[in-house]
């Protein structure tokens, strides 16, 4: 009888064989005294292996490989907004940079001005601007948010890069008008002729509010439908309102404009960040978890991470759903039903659509959804 | 790897059919093959470049990473220096981290890629020069003072290990995945973009040599060690 190799006896062992070609192995081991032999070798070697330790690394692997990580990916940390130390020096020297240079373009796009110098940029307006790229350095700094998001509102309107700087200024104005005692502004008449007193120029708790519309002025005066300038601008809105939810709608916003930009490692990033904000909003957490979703799914093979992101922003929504007051229920059920029709619950969302129209929030449903809502009504 | 995710709606836990088994015990998140939602969590807070995350993820795993890297190369300081930049490479790589394997199963497998391209630069590196091999720096012994039959037992691993890092690569990477990490054929397969069959081919095949190798320890009784 030929003898067993090595590698059959190693499968015998391992059991790997077919029962016929195991009754085969013992009917040989049973009259072959080498191959028991080399059966039991095979079987040592087995147990030699298991003894080998595990190799301990050094105690400072950990740090040096962060060390390394931080220089060798440096470039794509810095494009995180990191709350609580969002401005670091690299960070306000790029904000003041981008500051200056909207005060540029805002000055060259002066009407009327063509060929002749400059205008000058009366201080607070520069003031104002300065402050946009340094004014809640400190942590915990939390602008109060009425006035400032209408601004953050007007810019944050999908149509925004196409609409015309005079509609956004009158979204700018109304916002304006809402700062507490300060006059109405002419946000139609150029920024330049603003008297320092048409802006309010109060404490530090006022700054992030008055930063995030000098900012929104500088914007609306740039190229129209200009979704780079815009999308710096809500950039710095973020920074300048770190730690306050009109920060995350910001940096939602932004995130979008660099979705559509394609550039989707810059937007993963600040969805992720979005997420992550304590304080932003329950809806804006959710609508970065249904962004994140709809990034994954676009690429290839990511299908289940995209149903988790999709899940976590149903979740909650759910949350939002049971705990938003009747006004705004409407709008968290509407989002819940696109959610859910991104998981494929078709009747999930369509149950989720006919609770928002009942609570008379079905004026935002489109076409799709309302043929949805249709089959359950 | 033939488990699959769970369908959306399902349970929180994406569950694999293979259990996990590394070289070290399997955080929570991870055992048992699961990739927990705080898992998926990490990758994602990983690919928005957190820092933390990147920790996390490191002190996780650098236990098994670095075992590979060190019984790839039998090298503690070469391992140090692969084990850092087989992180690097995890980290630039994670948005393409498709969850058709464990995180785990999918970082050896990047670890083992990373080991194999400097062993192979290197051993071309050698072929040019004519160098001899550079014989690497052992894990220190520490063996003053302890009694002798531990002495004799890291003698012994010494010489399994030595023979290990002598197999042709294709051998060695799945013995250092199978045969001293405990994955499974599938696990180590999965790692390596290698049908099972062929895993389990190599793996016979290396235990052979090591069998022949190992002549004098596997034929020797083994009752002391």
């Amino acid at each position: 009888m030929r003898c067993e190799s090595s590698d059959n006896l190693s499968r015998y062992i391992a059991g790997e064989l077919t029962r016929r070609q195991r009754a085969r192995v013992e009917a040989h081991l049973s009259v072959c005294a080498a191959c028991r032999a080399e059966m039991e070798a095979l079987r040592r070697l087995d147990t030699l292996l298991r003894a080998v330790p595990t190799a301990t690394p050094p105690a400072d692997l950990a740090r040096q490989t962060l060390s390394r990580a931080r220089v060798a990916l440096g470039r794509r940390e810095r494009r995180v907004l990191q709350p609580g130390r969002l401005l670091t020096s690299w960070g306000t020297m790029a904000a003041s940079a981008v500051a200056l240079c909207l005060v540029v373009w805002y000055a060259a796009s002066l009407p009327g001005r063509e060929g002749a110098p400059p205008p000058a940029v009366g201080p607070t307006e520069q003031g104002l601007i300065a402050r946009a790229a340094s004014s809640p350095a400190v942590p915990g700094t939390r602008p109060s948010r009425e006035p400032a998001a209408p601004v953050l509102r007007a810019m944050q309107r999908p149509q925004a890069g196409r609409e015309t700087a005079e509609a956004l200024g009158r979204h700018a104005a109304r916002a304006m008008a809402l700062v507490p005692n300060a006059p109405s502004p002419q946000m139609s008449r150029p920024p330049a002729a603003a008297s320092s007193d048409s802006i309010p120029t109060g404490d530090r708790g006022t700054s992030g509010q008055e930063a995030a519309i000098a900012l929104c002025r500088a914007t609306m005066h740039a190229n129209e439908g200009d979704d780079t300038v815009r999308l710096l601008a809500l950039e710095n809105v973020a920074v300048a309102h770190a730690g306050a939810p009109e920060a995350a709608d910001a940096l939602l916003t932004a995130a979008r404009l660099r979705a559509a930009q394609g550039d989707t490692a810059a937007a993963d990033a600040a969805y992720r960040q979005v997420t992550a904000w304590p304080s932003a909003p329950v809806l804006a957490q959710a609508q970065a978890y249904r962004a994140l979703g709809d990034l994954r799914r676009q690429s290839v093979g990511q299908d289940e991470l995209a149903a988790y992101n999709y899940r976590r922003a149903a979740e909650l929504l759910r949350g939002a759903v049971a705990q938003s007051p009747e006004a705004e229920r409407a709008t968290a059920l509407i989002a819940l039903g696109e959610v859910q029709q991104s998981l494929g619950d078709t009747e999930g969302a369509a149950s989720a659509y006919a609770r928002a129209a009942a609570l008379g929030g079905d004026a935002g449903i489109g076409d799709e959804t309302g043929a949805l809502l249709a089959q359950v009504l | 790897m033939t488990g699959t995710f769970a369908r959306a709606g399902d349970v929180q836990l994406l569950q694999y059919e293979h259990g996990e088994s590394a070289f070290a015990p399997a955080p929570a998140v991870v055992r048992h093959g699961y990739v927990s939602e705080a898992e998926a969590d990490l990758i994602q807070d990983c690919i928005a470049g957190d820092h933390r995350a990147w920790e996390t993820l490191i002190r996780r795993y650098q236990q098994r990473v670095y075992n590979v890297a060190y019984h790839m190369t039998q090298d503690a300081d070469r391992a140090n220096d692969l084990a850092q930049e087989a992180f690097l490479q995890v980290i630039r790589s994670l948005h393409r981290f498709r969850g058709e394997a464990s995180l785990s199963t999918w970082i050896h497998g990047l670890t083992i890629r990373v080991c194999l391209h400097h062993l192979r630069k290197e051993r071309r590196r050698q072929s040019d020069s004519w160098e001899d091999v550079a014989p690497g720096r052992p894990e220190p012994a520490g063996r003053e003072g302890r009694p002798e039959d531990e002495v004799v037992r890291d003698q012994v691993q010494r010489e399994v290990r030595l023979a290990i890092s002598q197999l042709p690569l294709k051998f060695r990477t799945v013995m250092v995945l199978h045969g001293l990490g405990g994955m499974t054929y599938e696990e180590t397969a999965a790692a390596l973009g290698l049908p099972v069959n062929t895993v389990k081919t190599r793996v016979f095949r290396a235990k052979a040599r090591l069998r022949a190798s190992l002549q004098h320890l596997v034929g020797d009784d083994l009752d002391a060690l």
